[in-house]
């Protein structure tokens, strides 16, 4: 065990894991007349990002923009927002795999610019698709073994630990097959197994659900949860765009947009700083897309979001925030039957992360 | 409950032999693969040890220095840039191939070093390169007619190679850096490939330097190559051990071998230092604008 001494703590870091301070990054970007043939892969928020200049008028996009915000030591806290909110680069600078343009973090309280190996040593990743990253010639037990000793462990400490991890994540039977073979669900057990190898004080999970069947999601969500934050103490800092998974997991919930963290707080109160009056909640068939704004036009209504689940019926929902949910019900019904949907049904729901997203930024998170 | 790491010098090795035994098996999942690299060897060999037979007597004269025998200078100068061209493109092929298998990030954000990363990454290459020295010398000593005389010095040798390595390690470096400071992933970097022309043409790996015009024995004398091959040789075949046999031999009083150190020396003291820099100065621009991983 020579290689696991105590490390010399920031005197101020003893609450926080995590804290930064306008930590900031920006990209260059090839203007969008370079980007000819690619139009039809480029997003409307991406298109919108490469006709920006920035404050020094290159053209530039601010990926992560003067975010401010602390994490306290054993706590689970999420990264919320869409594709392009700049979460992932956020991780990214707090793992030192990027260098920030302005401000700077602490990670257990290392300086992210001036004491990179302290954080590195401080702290565990796992990314999406970070499974290839496994060498395919190995098998599972040997590629846990291989990242075991990577990380300084000695030869028995590590067969321990990686007999330990493949009785916990239940792949004890796959212990002799290569990655290459595994389904998605077990190679990101096989990833999180790597966070449980060496547990180190800080875990950072970049969307560590997504691709995964309901199953396979229920298991990871569980095991980061239960074991390594729980009862191990792991702090655990997460990004999704999922919000129900942010809102199961999450003490607490930081919303990003556009590069900047809007509003922070636990999942609870977000929704009830969002809840003024009515949310009803309508399932619709036969929409039209015009709809929502038909609806905004009526009196006594503050936001209107429509979501088609079914092009080809025009099933979706139509969420309404309204001062007085009773009152203007009959109105919203009408004004939808004279566009030839009908309402099949409809629900006084309470605020979602969804609604703190919207209420937040003006915008839909799967937009 | 948690545990904070740090990397000692014994926890380095430690992960060191790893990362040799991981290269290892990666080399050895193949068997058929592994089979033909073999294979590779030998045909290599056989095919300068045919071109001996046919052509050796024409340029007998010009190997009197290295005791006169074509077969057995060709083989020693494969096996030497063997060694010299693996340090050359290790640093390059550790980092593409972390690159493109997606764990350049997955070491980035792990607690090991720069240069433990550099080092991992590239050590497999090597422990496999001296296998494949061990079956040059077999292939070439049992079967294609590989004669060691004259005043045969093996620590001098291994010396002169060992030097040479490093300083082709300070070249590899520069031409690694230039995956990140001008994307150079297609494989080639300009660096290794200029080196790489110079070694096959001018640097005596398959004949010997005197046959060429002074030009390009200039040339030769511009790649640590030369120097390490012209000293190896003489230290296992040699026979006239003060032969001046590079251009730049004629311009010092000090014995040719002297010579071959002292530019093998300087070759380090300048590639090495350079290397390093420029390889911190690719990962940190990288980290900068954000290319260093795939991870998006």
């Amino acid at each position: 065990m020579e290689t696991y001494r105590k490390i010399r703590r920031h005197p101020q870091m003893q609450d926080y894991a995590i804290e930064t301070f306008n930590l900031s990054k920006r990209f260059g970007i090839k203007p969008l007349e370079e980007w000819k043939g690619w139009e039809d892969q480029l997003t409307h928020l991406i298109k919108e990002r490469l006709q920006k200049k920035g404050k020094n008028g290159k053209r530039e996009t601010t990926a992560v923009d003067c975010v401010n915000t602390k994490v306290k030591r054993g706590e689970f806290f999420g990264l919320l927002g869409p594709n392009g909110a700049g979460k992932t680069t956020l991780i990214k600078l707090l793992t030192c795999l990027l260098y920030p343009d302005e401000g700077t973090a602490l990670v257990n309280g290392f300086d992210i610019r001036k004491e990179g190996d302290k954080v590195r040593a401080s702290m565990n990743v796992i990314i999406s698709g970070g499974w290839l990253g496994f060498n395919f010639a190995l098998t599972v037990q040997q590629n846990l073994e291989f990242f075991a000793r990577i990380y300084g462990l000695q030869k028995d400490l590590a067969k321990e630990r990686v007999a330990e991890v493949l009785d916990i994540l239940d792949l004890k039977d796959k212990r002799t097959e290569v990655p290459l073979y595994l389904s998605s669900g077990m190679r990101q057990k096989l990833l999180l197994g790597k966070a449980f190898l060496v547990r180190a004080p800080v875990l950072f999970l970049d969307e560590p659900t997504i691709g995964l069947d309901p199953r396979a999601a229920y298991d990871v969500r569980d095991f980061v949860k239960n074991k390594l934050n729980r009862e191990y103490g792991i702090t655990v800092l997460m990004s999704t765009h999922y919000m129900e998974e942010a809102d199961l997991l999450c003490d607490r919930v930081a919303i990003m947009h556009e590069g900047k963290i809007v509003a922070t707080d636990t999942p609870e109160d977000l929704k009830s700083s969002v809840k003024k009056g009515d949310l009803l909640e309508l399932k619709v068939a036969n929409m039209t897309p015009d709809l929502a704004e038909k609806i905004k036009g009526l009196d006594g209504i503050d936001d209107v979001v429509m979501h088609i689940t079914d092009p080809v019926s025009g099933v979706g929902t139509v969420r309404v925030r309204t001062p007085n949910g009773r009152k203007i019900l009959a109105d919203v019904s009408k004004t939808i039957e004279e566009e030839g949907a009908s309402v099949k049904f409809v629900n006084n729901v309470d605020p979602t992360l969804e609604d703190v997203f919207i209420n937040f930024t003006g915008k839909r998170l799967r937009e | 409950m948690t545990e904070e790491l740090r990397m000692d010098r014994r926890a380095n090795l430690r992960a060191m032999w790893t990362f040799v035994k991981r290269d290892l098996k990666i080399w050895t999942y193949f068997k058929l693969n592994f089979l033909i690299d073999i294979a590779g060897i030998f045909s290599n060999i056989a095919i300068y040890a045919i071109i001996a037979m046919v052509a050796g007597k024409a340029v007998e004269s010009s190997l009197n220095p290295f005791g006169g025998d074509y077969a057995s200078y060709v083989i020693l100068g494969i096996i030497f840039n063997e060694i010299m061209s693996t340090s050359l493109s290790a640093p390059y092929w550790g980092t593409m191939d972390a690159f493109w298998t997606g764990r350049l990030e997955i070491l980035m954000i792990s607690p090991i070093s720069t240069p433990l990363f550099v080092t991992g990454t590239s050590i497999g290459r090597y422990v496999r390169s001296l296998i494949n020295v061990a079956f040059y010398l077999i292939f070439g000593a049992l079967l294609f007619g590989l004669k060691l005389g004259g005043t045969i010095n093996y620590g001098l040798a291994i010396l002169y190679i060992l030097v040479a390595t490093i300083a082709c390690t300070g070249l590899g470096l520069m031409g690694a850096s230039l995956i990140y400071l001008i994307e150079a992933r297609g494989g080639e970097d300009p660096i290794r490939w200029i080196v790489g022309i110079l070694v096959g043409l001018a640097s005596g790996v398959y004949y010997p330097l005197s046959i060429l015009p002074q030009w390009m024995q200039w040339l030769g004398c511009l790649i640590p190559q030369t120097y390490a091959l012209d000293a190896a040789r003489r230290s296992m075949i040699g026979e006239a051990i003060r032969a001046k046999t590079l251009p730049i031999h004629g311009l010092f009083s000090a014995s040719p071998m002297m010579v071959d150190m002292a530019a093998l020396i300087a070759f380090s003291l300048v590639t090495v230092p350079l290397g390093w820099w420029m390889y911190n100065q690719g990962v940190r621009r990288a980290k900068m604008d954000g290319r260093l991983s795939r991870w998006v």
